[in-house]
């Protein structure tokens, strides 16, 4: 009998594993993740969506594997081997300190065991200042061998610029060894030593892992092709990222701001702020002509990679967020969290603290009748008795829900105002389970035109997996004149890239866009500008200057440091589900919700009962399942013929 | 004002000076400003007094009140609406030379004065006898660069010209100059907009509760701090090395909720740049005050009403004209620090860290032909805390720059790393040991190049605390071509030639508590 075979997208979080099925329509499932092995949550929630794993043809995933193993610390035990004179790199850094006043804030140690030099040198355009001798070889091949390593990490000076060494001694290292061996000219090509270097030793850190967990995975599903997300906004291969899973970093949270993307443009927005509040932290990121921007540089743990990365700034407030009260005597929320555990006094999961969520409780936004995850209902006294905990005239539910919108604002302007972005022209796409209840209160406090909060905002990151587009981006950095013809350069990019996607997925026919890191010459900070159809980067990049920084300098000469070609070939899923399975609706119904201009009776409606063209009129909750949105008196939302509830704000 | 307006207000206005940081960092053209943040933005009452702040590096702390201060005494009532006011005198309302400053008064629709925008930046280049502005052998002020005492660079009518083109002309970079002072007018122009912007939304009123409020709110935390600190009288001395040694003395009088830092004792002012002038000696007390109180508290002023700093006009703590002053900033600025933290750590042995690299290694190579000026501070050890090891290869105290990865310097320069690399056995011991130093080799590959060296603690090491011993104090070596290596002293400037190389082997931190075995 034939099967209906489907696709899938996958995101493992914290707390749940999101499923996302195409179907006739598509399908979400929410499953608790399995911490230690990712992959058995993953084939849980398959078969809890799909009916069965093996009907899985095509599965996208977002995985936290790499990611939590860098946070906890919890990684290979890994050597670098760089050139001699700068053992230190990791250690040194870039030198500055993360608190200027706080002495108890240290800097975070790099993940490296050991370091062992090398004698050699190559000089800045390739050719060899201090040639490798085979004696030489053999010395730091053995000396790593006594380090007894699960994983190496090669990143020489210079090493982008010419890679002979380092091939050298990355081929020795893997004959002799056994154990993943990271190249940086391999993996990132690109200048500053410190940076390179810290790539490479978290790409070799997690290697091990990362691979055994994708064989655990691959294993668990035979039939289906699977690609992973990664930090730059699109998927690759399993075989790619098992040998570079630093780019898998923040694999689930580019998922997420890619849906959003999309959702904006669906909703005849170009230019977006994704908005997505979670548990314990919020992610907030610009969108520009329907795509995330990409980051110059990011980091986990304190610690950098110059891999691709969407530029998602992330703040320590969610729902689990403790609220109390300082020295001072104002009113704070966070950074200390309730987490899943205990959580926040409304679960009544021994939870004691008051939090975001129970001041949600107590002003009566969420439902009381729908079950909480393991039957769970929710305790509004426990709520009321945990806010009546922080002391007299300190601020009430509704104070803290207006503090924790300072925090908020203050992390969306982060990413707009500071970067020369006005507010007034983006829609604020609000998604994860608490963004919803925020997001209108929140754009107007930033002007924003808009609000739009998606079909199933609780698994937009899910539904990303299926929208982005299989990627791969090849760089280097070249130090050229911006005038001189890159042709050359951008053809060897160019069949890089191709190449890489081919092997990923033959036969593919990739789309490319050539992408350059320029700057004055003189200056210390790269601007990443599309290559025009006509060649004119200088052009392009004094306009691209303009219009970031508010002026341009025409006399001056541009430097073309790091070239770029991106490679995207066909995503799963290729425009977002029109509709989507959201079960019965239940009747529309009516509650007293509180606010910050006292009591009102609010509007209740499923948001699984709406419709294209229905409106929903403020004071109003619409509800689902794994998130609610709250609309406040005067606020009208529209659901658009994409699905997405629309509330304009001004005009 | 309740513990929610008052939550919600601090954030307002302290995105007000990020958002002015931030706009000046992006719109900057030179690295100085846009990667290494030697710049500051802040917001104050139309009083003058600073409600926000966001400063990058600690320097700028105290300072920036002094710059206002200076502008409003210069104009008083001409300083209206829409006008603004550049500085970089040291002697009113600077701190160095290369530090300009840019003073906006900004006004409600009615034309009445809603408070002061304010930020600064290091420029790299404003004239003088070296590139850089800060000839190790200044014996005046004249020879560090343009004096700009505070003057109105725009008013109703938009931005004048002429004086920004003056400043522009004594720079040996002139249009970096522009492109910076352009940033520094397009920060101002965002943070006037965004004071408006909450006239708006909050009336003229209740914004000024809110800056007045955040400020006692900042006071109140502050105190509680300070009230845990034994009362007492607790002193302490150190020298700056220069000749037999010039003495920087402190006495801390810590009495209930408030603390007067009293510098009165320390030396005179001497004809070489390490004079520090007030502002700068207001920023080192309000640094250690912040790191030893209550680090997070929004940086305003109601932050230092419980401390007062004394200092006699004449002194290498506050230098009168016409002592040059350009190290007094990144030299004694450190060894200030050094002071009051030995001073602090009688009265909370628990909480002071032994003394870091207490100097910032300022080192300058630069050359005629081909062109190139390149300056750096280099990183060293931090002191060991009561509770850790102090960390290595980091910046401490008044600085926080950034370094220049190899892979960037020598595409830009005539120069090699040779060595980047911790100075092992540097940091002292102790029950936690001292941060190591760095060891920093730079050669020259182009016919010849000058060398200026501005340093500190090369006679005696950081101290140790509680027992801990005193790391290692910082060495300057020039390795000539041939091999022969020469160590060099701790200030001046030296000829160098192709493959000679300069060796910087910063301080150790000192160590806290006896060390096992001892």
């Amino acid at each position: 009998m034939a099967v209906e075979q489907v696709r899938a997208g996958v995101d493992v979080g914290g707390t749940f594993t999101d499923v996302v099925v195409l179907a006739a329509r598509p399908r979400a499932v929410k499953v608790p993740t399995t911490p230690g092995d990712e992959s058995v949550g993953v084939g849980a929630g398959l078969v809890e969506s799909a009916g069965s794993a093996a009907t899985v043809e095509g599965l996208a995933h977002g995985t936290t594997t790499a990611t939590n193993a860098v946070l906890e610390r919890d990684v290979a035990r890994t050597v670098l081997v760089t050139t001699e004179g700068f053992a230190d790199v990791l250690t040194i850094a870039r030198q500055d300190r993360p608190s200027l006043y706080d002495l108890r804030v240290e800097r975070p140690r790099h993940l490296a065991a050991e370091v062992v030099t090398v004698a050699e040198r190559t000089l800045p355009d390739g050719r060899a200042l201090e040639p490798l001798s085979d004696v030489e070889v053999d010395r730091v091949v053995e000396a790593v061998a006594a380090c007894e390593p699960e994983a190496v990490a090669v990143s020489l000076l210079f090493g982008y610029a010419g890679d002979a060494h380092e091939r050298r001694l990355t081929e020795a290292l893997e004959g002799r060894l056994g154990v993943p061996v990271t190249r940086s000219s391999a993996l990132l090509p690109q200048f500053r030593e410190y940076e390179r270097a810290s790539t490479c030793v978290l790409n070799a850190a997690v290697a091990p892992r990362m691979a055994g967990y994708l064989g655990r995975l691959d294993e668990r599903l035979p039939q289906a092709a699977i690609t992973v997300m990664t930090s730059g906004g699109g998927t690759a291969g399993l075989d790619f990222v098992a040998e570079g899973p630093v780019h898998t970093l923040l694999s689930g949270p580019a998922a997420g701001v890619v849906a959003a993307g999309q959702v904006a443009a669906s909703a005849g927005f170009a230019d977006a702020l994704a908005f997505d509040m979670g548990g314990t932290s919020t992610d907030v990121c610009l969108i520009v002509g329907g795509r995330p921007e990409i980051a110059t540089e990011a980091r986990i743990g304190g610690l950098p990679f110059g891999t691709p990365a969407v530029a998602i700034h992330t703040v320590g407030a969610g729902g689990g967020s403790i609220a109390w009260i300082d020295a001072g005597g104002a009113l704070r929320v966070g950074p200390r969290s309730a987490g899943a555990v205990p959580g926040p006094a409304c679960y009544g999961t021994g939870g004691r603290a008051p939090t975001v969520t129970d001041a949600h409780a107590v002003l009566g936004h969420l439902d009381v009748d729908r079950a909480l995850g393991g039957g769970l209902r929710l305790d509004v006294a426990a709520a009321e008795g945990a806010l009546a905990t922080l002391p007299a005239g300190a601020g009430d539910a509704a104070g803290v829900l207006a503090v924790v919108r300072a925090t908020m604002a203050r992390a969306l302007r982060r990413v707009s105002t500071e970067r020369g972005v006005d507010p007034g022209d983006l829609a604020l796409v609000a998604y994860g389970g608490a963004g919803p209840l925020h997001a209108t209160a929140l754009a107007r406090e930033l002007g924003c035109a808009a609000v739009v909060v998606p079909p199933a905002p609780g698994v937009l990151s899910a539904l990303g997996l299926l929208l982005a587009p299989l990627r791969h981006e090849a760089l280097r950095t070249v130090m050229l004149d911006a005038a001189d013809d890159l042709g050359t350069v951008l053809d060897a990019l160019a069949a890089e890239a191709t190449a890489e996607l081919a092997r990923q997925r033959p036969g593919v026919a990739p789309t490319l866009a050539p992408v350059a890191d320029c700057r004055y010459a003189g200056q210390s900070h790269e601007l990443r500008v599309a290559v025009p159809p006509d060649g004119d980067l200088v052009a392009a990049f004094h306009a691209a200057h303009e219009r970031a920084y508010g002026y341009a300098m025409r006399g001056e000469a541009v430097e073309l440091v790091t070239a770029r070609v991106v490679a995207e070939a066909a995503p799963l899923l290729d425009a977002l589900p029109a509709s989507w399975e959201q079960g019965e609706a239940r009747p529309d119904r009516r509650r007293r919700i509180g606010g910050d201009t006292g009591a009102v009776e609010a509007r209740v409606r499923d948001r699984a009962a709406l419709r294209p063209g229905e409106t929903v009129d403020g004071p109003a909750l619409v509800e689902q399942p794994d998130s609610t949105t709250l609309l406040e008196a005067g606020e009208r939302a529209v659901v658009d013929d994409a699905g997405n509830l629309v509330v304009h704000l001004r005009g | 004002m309740d513990a929610v307006a008052l939550e919600v207000v601090r954030h307002a206005l302290a995105g007000v000076a990020e958002e002015m940081g931030a706009a000046l960092r992006r719109a900057s053209y030179s690295p100085n400003i846009k990667e290494r943040a030697d710049c500051s933005a802040a917001v104050f009452d139309p009083e003058g007094v600073m409600v926000a702040q966001a400063e990058h590096i600690p320097v700028h702390l105290g300072s920036m009140p002094a710059s206002v201060a200076a502008a409003i005494e210069a104009f008083g009532d001409r300083l209206a609406p829409g006008v603004q006011v550049l500085l970089n005198d040291p002697y009113q309302g600077g701190t160095h030379l290369p530090d300009l400053t840019l003073v906006a008064a900004v006004g409600d629709d009615d034309g009445s004065l809603l408070g002061y925008v304010a930020n600064r930046a290091h420029h790299a280049d404003v004239g003088g006898a070296a590139p850089g502005s800060m000839p190790a052998d200044a014996t005046d002020i004249a020879m560090e660069g343009i004096r700009v005492p505070p003057v109105v660079v725009a008013d109703a009518d938009g931005v004048r010209s002429d004086v920004l083109e003056v400043v522009a002309a004594s720079s040996r970079t002139p249009d970096e100059r522009r492109g910076d002072l352009r940033a520094q007018f397009a920060a101002n122009h965002v943070g006037a907009r965004r004071l408006r912007e909450l006239r708006g939304r909050w009336g003229a009123e209740r914004l000024a509760a809110a800056m007045a409020e955040v400020c006692d709110y900042a006071e109140r935390r502050v105190r509680a701090a300070v009230a845990v600190i034994p009362d007492g009288v607790y002193a302490a001395s150190d020298v700056l090395e220069v000749g037999d040694g010039v003495e920087i003395a402190a006495t801390l009088t810590v009495d209930g909720e408030e603390v007067v830092a009293d510098l009165t004792g320390s030396a005179p002012q001497v004809a070489a740049p390490l004079n520090a002038v007030r502002a700068v000696t207001v920023s080192s007390a309000y640094f250690c005050f912040r790191m030893l109180t209550d680090p997070d508290a929004p940086p305003n002023d109601g932050c230092y009403r419980p401390l007062t700093v004394r200092t006699a006009p004449g002194t290498v703590v506050h230098a009168t004209p016409p002592a040059p002053v350009a190290a007094g900033n990144v030299e004694t600025s450190q060894r200030i620090v050094d002071v009051l933290l030995a001073a602090f750590a009688t009265a909370l042995p628990d909480r002071v860290p032994a003394a870091s690299q207490g100097t910032m290694n300022n080192l300058l190579l630069g050359a005629a032909s081909p062109p190139f000026s390149y300056y750096e501070t280099i990183a060293g050890g931090e002191g060991a805390t009561p509770g850790r090891d102090g960390m290595s290869g980091v910046h401490t105290g008044m600085t926080n720059t950034r370094n220049t990865p190899a892979e960037a310097l020598e595409l830009a320069y005539p120069l090699r790393v040779r060595r980047a690399e911790l100075r092992r056995g540097s940091g002292g011991r102790g029950s936690h040991h001292g941060g190591e130093g760095v060891v920093r080799e730079v050669e020259v590959t182009c016919d010849e190049a000058v060398l200026t060296l501005q340093t500190e603690r090369r006679e005696r090491g950081p101290w140790g605390l509680a027992g801990g011993e005193d790391g290692a104090p910082g060495r300057n070596v020039v390795v000539r071509a041939g091999g022969r290596a020469e160590e060099v002293a701790a200030k001046g400037v030296w000829r160098l030639h192709r493959g000679d190389r300069v060796r910087v082997e910063t301080p150790g931190g000192g160590g806290w508590g006896a060390p096992e075995g001892s």
